[in-house]
């Protein structure tokens, strides 16, 4: 693989797929099932919702959440040819006994299980940490799924 | 993310150094090099004008010695008689030979120090008069009196852990080297201005040489009994072989081939410094003068029976007891401190007690066992009263022993573990269905089993010194290892773990600690568990030494902001993963730089070290619990997190595991 090229977060994310949740969510349980019925139409895949969410918690890295705010959970499908993700920010933070930190932005992404997508993928995930490192708190004050889908596209 | 800076705590580095085949076979050469002082003077003295003939004779047989460590050494990095004869022939035999081993080491000292004391005081007994002090000199008396002293420095010095270091190897083979020209020079000169007579090739062998041999009916000191008679009492000229075992994991890359440069270097010497000019000694100086004045001083008297004026005579009489004293002395510290580090090996496989490897409280050597061979040679010293002959005597017994079972091993490793694809074989080999059958090592072994046996016959003293004291030390070792099992603690859960002697120094900042890794290549190597270190080892197999600085990174997970560094706080298995590194690291002869970072995020401190050291490359093994895909997508989204804005290079990533790699450019 050879690494990154230029990439833009707006590629992978379009602006209807941006959702500010003034009343956020009860747990991270909540979080994610709102998440995947978000997206689950977009995947033609055989499996259930609810085999997709239980998926999803056995992920190796389900439970990071970074110290900023930022939680990124992320699944692989067969039949996906193209990135689906969705953009949930909860300005009420959601909590967790299972995390350390209280989560303000999740990114889901669901990505082609295609070894030829996959540094498309982890390119993906570096520019997902890198657009949101610093600005949690200032997309968290924003009123306007529009702000937040002009705040990403004016991003490099 | 600045906030994880603080929880990053000390870092210590731990270097490993290797060293070219030159200071290997320094090393090497301090110990088995100084037998050319005494050697000579004790076969004279042993059976007659022969003597150059024979001391030849084992220069060469040292040749086809230093060929068998070769391959032994391919086998196990580090290795010696105890490892490469415990791994064929189980443990019983290996005490067997480790107990002759370490009989070897405690002659050495006293052979080597009283021979030194002996140069000295010969020369003392010249040189004294010119400054008008007429002190009667007992040159034996002296030559204890000096090796007491030397011996007693030389436990100082080890108890302290004083390392001894290559450079001054080099430098005194250097100087020897040169006195050694010197006197070939000189020695040549003479003999065209006295002319050159061979040697005569006649054997007298003294009562006390002969030894039991002499009621034996078949055992007629002529023919070929006599060679091998002559040879036995000649061998002590090969002692010090074994240093070239221990000294095999510090050589550095490529490995064998390096080996094989300081093997031929040191063969070169022997058979020039020890037996060339032991043979122009006989030519030189007339052999009832050897005997009569010359056989405890051989080189002296040599220095003193050249054609050149006298005043030159005594600046070359001099030199050699200058570079007598140099070697000797040297071979003394090296005796200690081969005794030290066998009779450690054995302890650590539960032979000797615990108490006995008890490190001192001040310095962390182990103290009990360096002062138990300080004291042994002492006695020895003070029993011998200064009679180097009688040293001799006794001395060959270890050397031809434990080289024996080091020989055997060799042959048994051919046909018990033939599969394994040496590196290195030793030649004349016939191949019988699928064992390649060692008939070069099969002479060789002959030949030193016959030189063996033979001295039990020829050598009283050393037969039953060394018999008595192969016995005791296998019965301590044997009494030992059975109480140490029977105290085992079934509720222990660790076992102790061999501590690698490392040394640790500690920096404030991480990028303080990778400035002085200045070469243009540098790759981090993250590790975590000790059975799986494969990619290191494929990083090190392609890696350039003097182009690439490879460190070794250990994150040590901690929680808590003070903690401070000291190596007891690692577990049992973190001090086994720094010892496998090592390991590693010596078998390849690369450098590596381990590294422990303290801290509570393993993957940013992974990259964050990355940037800060500016490494062109990360190379990782793969996560059992989470996989290589997972692994490159944790630090895909740490990347992110951590990369800084201004960064305008690239480092590549790989996660290796059995033949497989997966990649990423992190840019």
């Amino acid at each position: 693989m050879t690494g990154q090229k230029a990439f833009s977060l707006s590629s992978v994310l379009s602006c209807e797929n941006i959702i500010i949740k003034k009343e956020g969510f009860k747990d991270l349980k909540s979080l994610i099932d709102f998440g995947i019925s978000f997206l689950y139409p977009s995947i033609s895949d055989s499996v259930t919702i609810n085999a997709l969410k239980e998926k999803m918690e056995k992920s190796p890295s389900f439970y990071t959440v970074f110290d900023n705010g930022l939680f990124i959970p992320h699944l692989k499908f067969e039949s996906l040819n193209d990135f689906k993700s969705v953009l949930i920010i909860t300005p009420k933070p959601v909590k967790d006994n299972n995390i350390k930190y209280d989560i303000f932005l999740t990114f889901m992404l669901f990505s082609p299980l295609s070894k030829s997508f996959f540094e498309k993928h982890l390119n993906i995930l570096s520019s997902v940490t890198k657009a949101f490192r610093d600005s949690v708190p200032q997309i968290v004050l924003m009123k306007e799924p529009s702000e937040v889908c002009s705040y990403i596209k004016s991003l490099k | 993310m600045n906030k994880k800076i603080k929880n990053v705590f000390i870092l210590s580095t731990a270097v490993l150094s290797f060293i070219s085949f030159w200071r290997a076979g320094a090393i090497v050469l301090c110990d088995f090099g100084s037998s050319a002082y005494y050697a000579g003077g004790i076969a004279a003295k042993a059976y007659g004008p022969a003597f150059p003939y024979f001391i030849l004779a084992v220069m060469i047989l040292a040749g086809l010695l230093l060929m068998a460590y070769i391959e032994s050494s391919s086998l196990f990095t580090r290795g010696g008689v105890y490892v490469v004869v415990r791994e064929t022939m189980g443990k019983p035999m290996a005490k067997l030979s480790v107990s002759a081993l370490v009989f070897d080491y405690l002659l050495t000292a006293p052979i080597s120090a009283v021979s030194a004391g002996l140069y000295l005081a010969y020369l003392l007994e010249i040189i004294l008069p010119y400054f008008k002090i007429n002190w009667h000199i007992n040159p034996r008396f002296v030559a204890v009196i000096f090796s007491l002293a030397v011996i007693f420095y030389f436990w100082k010095e080890n108890i302290k852990g004083v390392k001894e270091s290559s450079q001054n190897n080099i430098r005194i083979i250097w100087f020897v080297s040169f006195v050694g020209i010197l006197l070939l020079i000189l020695s040549f000169y003479t003999i065209q201005k006295k002319g050159f007579v061979w040697p005569e090739f006649k054997f007298s062998f003294s009562d006390e040489s002969l030894g039991w041999a002499k009621y034996v009916d078949f055992l007629k000191p002529v023919g070929i009994i006599g060679i091998i008679m002559a040879m036995g009492h000649s061998i002590l000229a090969l002692s010090g072989l074994e240093t070239l075992a221990q000294v095999y994991r510090e050589i550095e890359d490529p490995k064998i081939k390096n080996l094989k440069k300081a093997v031929i270097l040191i063969f070169i010497f022997g058979l020039i410094f020890t037996g060339v000019l032991t043979f122009l000694s006989s030519v030189i100086i007339p052999y009832d003068k050897i005997i009569s004045d010359y056989s405890e001083n051989l080189l002296s008297g040599l220095a003193m029976e050249l054609s050149v004026p006298y005043y030159l005579k005594i600046s070359m009489k001099t030199l050699v007891v200058v570079s007598a004293l140099l070697m000797l002395v040297g071979a003394v510290n090296t005796a200690i401190v081969g005794a030290n580090g066998i009779l450690n090996r054995v302890a650590e496989d539960g032979i000797l007690p615990d108490s006995v490897r008890k490190l001192h409280p001040k310095y962390g050597t182990t103290y009990k066992v360096i002062t138990i061979v300080a004291i042994l040679q002492s006695v020895i010293v003070v029993l011998s009263k200064g009679d180097v002959f009688l040293l001799g005597e006794a001395y060959a017994f270890g050397v031809l022993w434990s080289l024996s079972f080091n020989l055997l091993a060799i042959i048994f490793l051919r046909f018990k573990d033939y599969e394994h694809k040496r590196e290195w074989k030793y030649p004349f080999n016939i191949k019988i269905r699928k064992y390649d059958v060692p008939i070069g090592l099969i002479l060789v072994f002959l030949i030193i089993f016959s030189l063996s046996v033979i001295n039990l016959f020829t050598k009283n003293i050393a037969t039953i010194l060394g018999i008595s004291f192969s016995i005791i030390l296998y019965l301590v070792f044997t009494y030992s290892e059975k109480k140490q099992s029977e105290d085992e603690d079934i509720h222990k859960i660790e076992e102790d773990v061999d501590e690698e002697k490392v040394n640790i120094s500690t920096e404030k900042e991480i990028s303080d600690m990778f400035k002085r890794f200045t070469k243009p290549e540098k790759i981090l190597v993250p590790v975590r568990n000790p059975n799986n270190l494969s990619h290191l080892k494929s990083v090190l197999e392609k890696a350039n030494d003097d182009q690439t600085d490879i460190v070794v990174l250990y994150v040590k997970v901690e929680k808590g902001y003070e903690y401070a560094l000291n190596y007891d706080n690692l577990t049992n298995e973190e001090k086994e993963l720094f010892r496998e590194i090592i390991l590693i690291a010596e078998k390849y002869g690369k450098t590596v730089h381990p590294v422990i970072i303290f801290s509570n995020d393993p993957v940013y401190i992974i990259l964050y070290s990355a940037i800060a050291g500016r490494f062109n490359k990360i190379v990782m093994g793969v996560s059992p619990s989470v996989g290589a895909e997972a692994q490159l997508e944790n630090i895909a989204l740490e990347w992110g997190m951590i990369r800084p804005d201004n960064f305008n290079s690239k480092i590549d990533i790989s996660i290796i595991w059995e033949s497989r790699e997966l990649s990423y450019k992190l840019e």
